[in-house]
C-alpha cells in the first residue's frame, strides 16, 4: 500500500471503523513504517475527537411556540374559545346545578322570547303607521291610533 | 410506537406531535446550527422544519426512519438559507449569546474552554463549502452511517466518502494553522 491509498483511508473509513479484514491489516502494516501516514492518522484522529466533544443543543422554547403558532394559524375558534371558559362549570359536584340552571333558563327565555319581540315589534309598527297618518293629516291620534296605542302616540309626539 | 405517534399527530394530535418535536428537536436545531453557524438562522430552520413535517407527515411512507427523514429536511433547509444569504453574511460563530448548552459542568474555567472550542469548532466549519459540510457535520457530530448519510442528502456513498476526506484535509490543515498561531504544541 502507497501514502496515497493510506491517506485516502486514513481519512475515511478508517477514522470511520469502517475499515476490516485484509484492508486493515494492511493498512495497519504500513503505518508501523510510514512516520507521514501516522502523523495524518494522529491528526486526523484529533480533529475528529475535537468536533466530537461538541456539547449537545437544545432550541429555546420560543422555536417550539412559532411552529405551534404557524401550524395552527387560527388558533382557537370563538366556540372553543367559549367553551374553554365555560367548562370548568360543568365538572366535579357543580355540573348537576349549573346544568339544571342553564336548562331552565333556555325554557324560560324559549318561551318568553319570541312573546316579547313580536310585541315590541308591533309596537313600533303601530307608532310608524300613526305617526303617518297624523303627519299626513288623515285624522285624529284616536281615530287612526285606536283607543290602545292613540294614548301612547299622542304623549309621544307631543 | 414510533408509527403510532407518527399516526397520532397525522391526525391532528398535538401531544403526539409535540412529542415528536421533543425527540427530534434537539437534534434538528444542532445540525442547523452547524450548517448555518448561527444562532437566528438555525431557529428559523428549525421552525421551518417542524412546520414542514407537520404538513408532510401524511406523505411520510416510513421508508427510512422518522429521524433520517428529519435529518434531510434540517439538511436540505439549511443549504437553502445558506444559498439565500450567500454574499449577504459571512458564517458567523456558533457560539452567541442565549444557546443553552446542556453542559453539565460548572466550573468557569472549564466553561470559557468550551466556548473557546465552540468558537474554533464554528470558526473551522465555515472553511467548509456546505455540501461538505453537511457530510461532516451528520458523521462527526451525529454519528450517521455512511449509507444514511448519503440517503440524507440523495448522494452516493463514494460522494460521502469523497466529501469527508476533503473535509478533514480541511479541517486538520486549519487545526494545524491555528495550533501555530495560538502557540500550541
Amino acid at each position: 500500500m502507497d501514502c496515497h491509498n493510506a491517506e485516502n483511508l486514513i481519512l475515511t473509513d478508517h477514522l470511520d471503523g469502517r475499515l476490516k479484514g485484509e484492508a486493515l491489516l494492511e493498512l495497519e502494516e504500513h503505518l508501523k513504517g510510514c512516520v507521514s501516514c501516522r502523523d495524518l492518522r494522529e491528526r486526523a484522529v484529533g480533529a475528529e475527537q475535537f468536533l466530537r466533544a461538541d456539547g449537545k443543543v437544545q432550541p429555546p422554547e420560543s422555536v417550539w411556540l412559532a411552529v405551534q403558532e404557524r401550524i395552527m394559524p387560527d388558533g382557537p375558534s370563538a366556540w372553543e374559545r367559549l367553551w374553554e371558559g365555560v367548562a370548568p362549570f360543568f365538572e366535579g359536584p357543580r355540573r348537576l346545578a349549573f346544568s339544571a340552571t342553564l336548562a331552565t333558563a333556555v325554557i324560560v327565555f324559549g318561551v318568553a322570547l319570541p312573546g316579547i319581540l313580536s310585541r315590541t315589534a308591533s309596537n313600533e309598527s303601530d307608532i310608524r303607521v300613526v305617526s303617518a297618518a297624523l303627519v299626513g293629516g288623515e285624522g285624529d291620534v284616536l281615530s287612526v291610533g285606536g283607543e290602545v296605542w292613540g294614548d301612547s302616540v299622542e304623549q309621544f309626539l307631543l | 410506537m414510533e408509527r403510532e405517534i407518527i399516526d397520532k399527530a397525522c391526525a391532528g394530535d398535538m401531544d403526539a406531535f409535540e412529542a415528536i418535536y421533543r425527540e427530534h428537536s434537539g437534534m434538528v436545531y444542532g445540525v442547523a446550527l452547524r450548517m448555518t453557524g448561527n444562532t437566528e438562522d438555525a431557529e428559523e430552520v428549525a421552525q421551518d422544519v417542524f412546520v414542514a413535517a407537520h404538513r408532510s407527515l401524511r406523505n411520510f411512507k416510513g421508508e427510512s426512519s422518522l429521524k433520517t427523514w428529519l435529518y434531510r429536511i434540517a439538511v436540505n433547509m439549511s443549504l437553502n438559507v445558506i444559498r439565500r444569504r450567500r454574499g449577504v453574511r459571512a458564517y458567523e460563530l456558533p457560539m452567541q449569546d442565549g444557546i443553552d448548552f446542556e453542559d453539565p459542568r460548572r466550573d468557569v474555567a472549564l466553561k470559557i474552554e468550551a466556548e473557546a472550542n465552540e468558537r474554533k469548532i464554528g470558526e473551522m466549519l465555515g472553511l467548509l463549502n456546505p455540501d461538505q459540510r453537511a457530510c461532516l457535520v451528520l458523521r462527526a457530530c451525529e454519528g450517521l452511517s455512511y449509507e444514511d448519510i448519503a440517503r440524507t442528502l440523495g448522494v452516493n456513498i463514494n460522494t460521502v466518502r469523497t466529501r469527508l476526506k476533503r473535509a478533514r484535509e480541511t479541517l486538520i490543515k486549519a487545526r494545524a494553522a491555528s495550533e501555530v498561531t495560538d502557540g500550541l504544541p
